[in-house]
């Protein structure tokens, strides 16, 4: 995956406006404006990217990233929203992504970007990567 | 680009036994201080050192404000790394991390680099109540206390989230101004992409082959010219690229020198990071190089992919060594271990070594950190390797670096709209 996606490169127009958004704020220091847009970008794209929810079930289904779940013990995997103050809930009828707490670090609120802007991207071209970037040491 | 060595205390216990020897630990750390003498005494500009605790066999340096204070007093020029501290405030508070870095700063006439991160074992995280969904807060809020301690005279005070700490005058005060040169570590590209916002160097654990280095360095200058919001009071632009090591004149002795240490230094590192096997690790009990030599060649390769529908695919590939090589995972954690395990990196004669640095000098790449002491390796082993690196390698990348790297840096630094301290 190509490193430093800009919004401009996003063809979807709501997805690019958020993106626009979320990288406005993030440059304000709005950082919990900036996730708010990043997780409404990821969920768009969930629900009108059948291969990105098939893709992101079946991460949520390997061992390591379901009992890093269980646990609490993982916070980032590919195509997973990075588990840090704001999680994602696959529980109730559509996807949704809850907020634990307000104050999101800017270290959180750049991973949240970049790893929203990679998922549009994988959405755009159609080559969704399952073993793709989210891993980390 | 610059040279350093990198240091994880790496303490394999011998095969079968319950223990290591009672002198094992003395000896590991006695034998590094003679390793980190003789580089300073060849030039090489570098040593970082971790901060990791109960990784048992993959790291004993718990401490390495201590050995690096050691270190400050056997060398005359080689910078000292903390490579990194755990900031987030359980693992050390704030002002206990700027008195120390201050503390190396001074009695190292100003050599000390300020690395940062957060690790993520449950090893550490869970014995000092590090919550792992905040983990990443903890350590930016960590950090930024930090430098400001380093910086205010007095510190004014914090309320944050993680830290509540009074007026007071932090002392002493670092002698490189406004304060060390700041890294924070890490894997993934987010992470780069991180440090360049931050105004950070990135000290990356990605085993990044010379092309994915030429477009992280594309994209963290950038990034680092156009978002930049310092985390402290001066950037430090600057991309770390690790890699394994083992020198000789002759390569199959190269190979024999490097032996099993990416392998262990990869497999020990996904016991402790994998949730599936991190939190079953029984202390002072588990054997990870008794479990490592008995786990076939192929088995370790494949754990790296992580779990067992990785293990179930690769078996029947693991075959040969050609088939390995085209299963190299593209998870960017898994790619990491598995590089460290396979790849040939900075191992072999003195020619192979210049070329195969040369691509990363060529993408800009600012330091490479060689991994000499791993798994079981010999000390006289890395003597040698350190040694002979130091006299027949080195001098035309030190030389090259003064003639091509530096000047593109003086480029990129253009109108650069914050101060840098970098010893880069």
């Amino acid at each position: 995956m190509p490193l430093g996606i800009s919004p401009t490169d996003i063809e979807d127009d709501e997805l690019r406006a958020l993106m626009e958004t979320a990288s406005a704020a993030l440059s304000a220091g709005n950082n919990l404006e900036c996730v708010q847009a990043c997780a409404e970008a990821y969920l768009k794209v969930l629900n009108t990217h059948e291969n990105v929810m098939e893709g992101l079930l079946a991460v949520l289904d390997t061992e390591r990233v379901k009992s890093g779940v269980e646990q609490g013990m993982i916070r980032t995997a590919p195509l997973m929203w990075p588990r840090f103050g704001a999680k994602l809930s696959l529980e109730g009828a559509s996807p949704e992504i809850v907020f634990s707490r307000k104050n999101m670090a800017m270290g959180e609120t750049i991973q949240y970007y970049e790893f929203t802007l990679d998922i549009i991207t994988q959405a755009q071209t159609g080559e969704v990567n399952i073993a793709g970037p989210g891993g980390g040491l | 680009m610059k040279i350093g060595l990198f240091y994880e205390m790496q303490l394999p216990k011998p095969y079968g036994a319950d223990d290591w020897d009672p002198e094992d630990e003395h000896r590991i750390f006695k034998d590094a201080l003679e390793q980190v003498e003789l580089a300073d005494s060849l030039g090489f500009d570098y040593v970082f050192e971790v901060e990791h605790h109960h990784l048992e066999e993959y790291a004993h340096s718990s401490a390495p404000e201590i050995f690096l204070a050691a270190a400050s007093q056997r060398t005359k020029n080689m910078r000292l790394g903390h490579g990194i501290t755990l900031t987030p405030p359980p693992y050390n508070h704030p002002a206990r991390i700027a008195e120390r870095i201050s503390v190396l700063d001074l009695i190292s006439d100003g050599r000390a680099e300020f690395g940062t991160g957060e690790s993520s074992s449950s090893a550490e995280l869970d014995a000092y109540g590090v919550p792992w969904d905040e983990k990443k807060a903890m350590w930016e809020e960590g950090t930024r206390v930090a430098v400001r301690m380093m910086t205010e005279t007095p510190f004014t005070g914090v309320d944050g989230d993680y830290v509540k700490f009074p007026e007071r005058n932090v002392i002493p005060k670092p002698l490189q101004k406004p304060h060390p040169p700041l890294w924070v570590a890490g894997g993934r590209r987010e992470t780069v992409l991180t440090a360049a916002r931050l105004g950070m160097g990135s000290l990356g654990f990605g085993f990044e082959t010379p092309e994915e280095a030429e477009e992280r360095v594309n994209t963290y200058w950038r990034l680092m010219r156009e978002e930049c919001q310092p985390i402290g009071a001066a950037v430090n632009p600057g991309l770390i690229v690790l890699s394994q090591f083992a020198c000789d004149e002759n390569e199959e002795e190269a190979q024999r020198k490097a032996g099993d240490g990416g392998q262990f230094f990869s497999f020990a590192l996904n016991h402790f990071y994998n949730p599936v096997t991190g939190p079953n690790h029984a202390y002072a009990k588990t054997n990870l190089f008794t479990e490592f030599t008995d786990t076939p060649e192929e088995e370790r390769i494949a754990r790296l992919t992580g779990g067992a529908a990785g293990r179930d695919q690769l078996s029947d590939l693991a075959r040969t060594e050609a088939k390995l090589a085209e299963q190299e995972p593209e998870d960017e954690n898994a790619r990491a271990l598995w590089r460290s395990a396979r790849a040939r990196a900075a191992i072999g004669t003195p020619d192979q070594l210049r070329d195969y640095l040369r691509p990363y000098e060529d993408a800009h790449q600012d330091i490479m950190l060689l991994i000499a002491q791993a798994g079981s390796r010999k000390h006289d082993d890395i003597m040698e390797s350190i040694d002979l690196f130091g006299r027949k390698v080195l001098p035309d990348v030190r030389e090259r670096h003064e003639t091509e790297h530096k000047p593109w840096r003086e480029k990129q630094l253009e109108n650069f709209q914050f101060p840098v301290n970098s010893s880069i």
